[in-house]
């Protein structure tokens, strides 16, 4: 009986300060996680409004808009708005920065930044030659992945060679932000 | 008991945990095909064999013997937290294309494996080397194995081209099945180069 | 349950047995993987084992960190929780096998108790987390990981067995030449992707 019971108190002992150490190291460290998300989010937004990599002139040009459970940046010279936009990739969901020009007809630039695509193939949709692609692509016709050497109109984009089902889910992620500008 | 030599040895050469043991390659062989990737990830598993191979050893005879598994995975799996929240913290990036291999350094045959085979029984320094010898080797062989698959996948060594772009990237490298080739190679050549003895074929 | 979730959780069933498969794709569970493989028999054992697990502890895990981890915001413990829920089912399954199927109990021995630490467990349910799968979709997950192990292994045992009467390189018997069996299984099921579409 004294076994059993030692053997408890030592495992609710040896919890409580493991719990203890790595909630002190968590709160220590949740302003840097946050603090990180922002920037690399901010600086999605400037990538695809096309604007130079500088976070201390963000705040000065874009101004954030939260409205509705959803956050808006308005480039303020312009009148071009950036927002996010998700669905789901080949393996997880892909989230992506768009952003269109004031009067919402065209893509200003496209930045995939978080996904789980297969490094090499559907991951490459992260490269800047294929988001470069969809700059001055217009929102009011279809916006096509072709498969390179295909008939590509001129509101189509290359595809991916050797990623056929992360094209495919690309195209379809494209097709939402008519829905959601 | 063996000298700080001795223990290096053993956990570098001749019972490496991946080409002799073959042991704990589950959670790092995915990320091989990036130099960057294996070399955090390399680093984050020596740091949790090493200090859970101490603090195993430090709790060795006040652990009850019944429970000590789970002591041991519940010391395990502290450090590994401890890895993710600084990972996140102090280099989002590479945390976020680590994904859950972080986490399954919890699983990794080797900690486990020396955490009861060395740690349970022997003094926190040289518990705590045994684990640095087994990580460093760990280490070894699979930077090796990154240093074949990112150049002939990606034509990148760190992120930096090495190779012209007109080199065609070979997909089978960046992808799953290079790593099992690369790793049998490897295993293939350290066997020859140095033939497990036969007491320790084991 | 909408038509497309159903869908939805049978693609996931069938693509992570073969186009994603646990270890042939994401390198999870090789321990027990080579070691298990070189008898067909223990690999089925193993093999319906560890789908056992997987598709219930990825269930339970999923009901805890939805219900639990994220509304307490504690899901930075996730690791520790998914751990001690897996040693704690595989206990209870140990305990049920030993009950009502004491052959297979001692057939598999010392790996029954070792499926907590198979990385394939593990990181179905931290993969499950990452892809912000449903309960629906969880289960499929679970069970269509667990199965692709159990094809994985049977196959690779037969791989073995066929082998048995070749002449393998001395440095390469063992696991050297069951990595190389392995990795050309996996160019196989590579193959396979492009079947199935995730809608």
């Amino acid at each position: 009986m004294k076994k059993a019971l030692w053997s408890a108190v030592f495992m609710l002992l040896l919890s409580c300060v493991c719990a203890g150490v790595l909630a002190a190291i968590k709160i220590s460290t949740d302003e840097r996680v946050i603090q990180n998300e922002k920037t690399a989010l901010q600086r999605q937004v400037l990538g695809a409004f096309k604007l130079p990599d500088d976070l201390n002139g963000f705040d000065s040009q874009i101004q954030t808009i939260a409205g509705d459970g959803r956050t808006y940046w308005l480039l303020i010279s312009s009148g071009a708005t950036a927002f996010v936009i998700s669905g789901m990739g080949f393996w997880a969901p892909i989230h992506a920065v768009v952003a269109v020009d004031a009067d919402k007809t065209t893509i200003l630039g496209i930045r995939f930044f978080r996904h789980k695509e297969t490094p090499g193939l559907g991951g490459r949709i992260s490269e800047p030659w294929f988001m470069r692609q969809f700059e001055g692509k217009r929102l009011d016709s279809p916006i096509r992945l072709v498969m390179p050497g295909g008939q590509k109109g001129p509101n189509d984009v290359d595809a991916i060679t050797g990623a056929t089902e992360t094209s495919r889910k690309v195209e379809q992620l494209v097709e939402r932000v008519k829905e959601l500008r | 008991m063996n000298g700080a030599r001795d223990i290096f040895r053993n956990g570098i050469l001749r019972q490496n945990s991946i080409y002799r043991q073959v042991l704990g390659i589950c959670s790092t062989l995915a990320v091989t095909n990036l130099l960057a990737n294996t070399l955090v990830m390399c680093v984050a598993l020596v740091f949790v064999v090493s200090m859970s191979s101490l603090t195993v050893s430090l709790l060795r005879r006040v652990t009850p013997q019944r429970i000590r598994m789970m002591v041991q995975v519940m010391i395990i799996s502290t450090y590994v937290i401890v890895v993710d929240l600084l990972l996140k913290a102090y280099l989002p990036d590479i945390s976020e294309q680590l994904g859950p291999y972080v986490g399954l350094i919890i699983t990794n045959c080797i900690i486990m494996g020396r955490a009861e085979a060395f740690a349970a029984k022997n003094k926190p320094w040289p518990a705590f080397l045994d684990g640095l010898a087994m990580g460093l080797g760990y280490t070894m062989v699979l930077m090796l194995i990154a240093l074949v698959r990112e150049p002939l996948g990606f034509g990148t060594i760190f992120g930096l081209a090495v190779l012209p772009e007109s080199w065609t990237r070979w997909a089978v490298m960046a992808m799953a099945p290079g790593a099992f080739f690369m790793l049998g190679i490897v295993i293939w050549v350290m066997n020859l180069i140095d033939p497990p003895a036969k007491e320790q074929q084991s | 349950m909408s038509e497309t979730e159903l869908t939805s959780a049978l693609v996931i069933l069938f693509a992570a047995i073969f186009t994603n498969n646990i270890v042939l794709t994401n390198f999870l569970g090789l321990c027990s993987f080579l070691s298990v493989s070189r008898e067909i028999k223990s690999s089925v054992g193993l093999g319906a084992a560890v789908a056992f697990v997987t598709t219930f502890t990825a269930a339970i895990n999923w009901l805890i960190y939805h219900h639990l981890l994220v509304p307490l915001d504690l899901v930075y413990l996730r690791f520790v929780i998914f751990i001690v829920i897996i040693a704690g089912f595989v206990q209870f399954a140990e305990i049920a096998i030993e009950r009502f199927a004491p052959a297979l109990y001692h057939a598999l021995g010392i790996f029954l108790p070792l499926i907590t630490v198979n990385c394939a467990v593990l990181g179905i349910s931290l993969f499950m987390v990452i892809r912000e799968y449903g309960l629906l979709e969880t289960v499929a997950y679970g069970l269509g990981g667990g199965l692709g192990f159990l094809v994985g292994i049977v196959l690779l045992a037969a791989l073995r067995w066929r082998i048995r009467r070749s002449r393998v390189p001395a440095a390469l018997q063992g696991a050297g030449i069951a990595v190389i069996l392995s990795g050309i299984m996996a160019l196989a099921f590579v193959g396979f992707s492009g079947m199935l579409t995730i809608n």
